[in-house]
């Protein structure tokens, strides 16, 4: 199978920075977008398998930011990260098409379960772009 | 009636919003604690081959941060769950999982009285649709009011349980054994609470003991 192509979408830097770092150590190479906005200028300029996106994102929320990749590009997995012990965003996501979600802060092997999950869900054979 | 009362009301909702708000903040501060020390650990192992000097105790301290943030996402979990209890004045609550919470939110009272929580069911499944915001206050009240009955400390028992095929709530300390009659209502240290309690619907009895106070709060149909 081809290399999973990772976006991670967090406002907080150094956190999404870090995870970025410890991925690439595991042999997962991500690209950091620090906020909704940058992430889907990312998606329009490069092909992502799997996108790990924060559902509170100042300016343009996540859930906006999944509905527009669901809308554009079906081919995407998302999994949404909540900060919130309230679900209920985080199932409003998954109602959205998301593909599952994870509460912060994740346990990183957790995260990587989840990515191969998304990543072999993932029909490379699906469009990327609608 | 819509709260408690109207103002205590909105001052509830704000302080769960502005505390949800912060939970939010701090587990985003615990995330990069984890992180960050997780990335130190990754380096360490990394450079097994070369010398480290005090390797084995910077790899133990890190051990210590990651428990610890794991302690801090428990309890910052366990404060957002609260604080969103305050979001409705009626939603769906799960007595087991209700009593578990009420006991963590009190374990620091409780280990300063020496005082052991113990919540347990003794009927699964049971679910109540009530505020859990008032159901909260009105249970930790009464938790407080039964571990202040323990002077020696000891273990106070927090039950679901069933009555006249209605679930209860039962505090009271482990092994008790009641002197006198049970009285209806809550005890007058307690009366503060007495509004909640007829907000909720709720019937109360409670009972002294040698070994302290039981009390049992009968919630009606689920």
């Amino acid at each position: 199978m081809e290399q999973c192509r990772l976006l991670l979408v967090d406002d907080e830097g150094e956190f999404v920075t870090t995870l970025a770092e410890r991925l690439a150590l595991r042999g997962i190479q991500a690209k950091v977008a620090l906020s909704g906005e940058e992430a889907l200028k990312l998606l329009e300029s490069e092909a992502f398998h799997v996108v790990v996106l924060d559902v509170l994102l100042p300016g343009l929320g996540g859930l906006e930011v999944l509905r527009r990749i669901r809308g554009s590009y079906p081919g995407v997995e998302v999994i949404l990260l909540t900060g919130r012990g309230s679900d209920k965003e985080a199932r409003e996501g998954v109602a959205l098409g998301a593909f599952d979600y994870l509460v912060k802060p994740v346990q990183l092997e957790e995260l990587i379960r989840k990515i191969r999950e998304a990543s072999a869900c993932n029909a490379l054979e699906k469009p990327w772009k609608a | 009636m819509e709260g408690v009362n109207r103002q205590g009301d909105r001052e509830a909702r704000f302080m769960g919003r502005i505390t949800a708000g912060m939970t939010h903040e701090i587990r985003n501060v615990l995330a990069i604690m984890r992180e960050s020390a997780g990335l130190m650990e990754d380096m360490m192992k990394l450079s097994e081959s070369s010398p480290f000097p005090h390797k084995e105790r910077f790899s133990r301290a890190l051990g210590v941060i990651q428990q610890q943030v794991d302690r801090a996402v428990e309890l910052v979990g366990r404060l957002n769950r609260f604080a969103h209890s305050m979001d409705e004045s009626r939603a769906t609550v799960e007595l087991g999982e209700f009593l578990e919470e009420a006991s963590a939110l009190l374990a620091r009272q409780a280990r300063n009285r020496k005082v052991e929580l113990r919540p347990t069911v003794q009927v699964e499944g049971m679910r109540l649709r009530t505020d859990p915001f008032a159901l909260g206050m009105l249970v930790c009240g009464c938790v407080e009011h039964c571990m202040e009955g323990l002077s020696q400390g000891g273990v106070l028992e927090l039950a679901v349980v069933e009555e006249g095929g209605n679930p209860a709530l039962r505090i009271q300390p482990h092994c008790f054994e009641g002197k006198g009659d049970k009285k209806g209502g809550l005890p007058p240290e307690l009366s503060y609470l007495s509004d909640i309690v007829a907000y909720l619907g709720l019937e109360v009895q409670h009972q002294h003991g040698e070994a302290g106070r039981s009390l049992c709060l009968f919630l009606g149909k689920t």
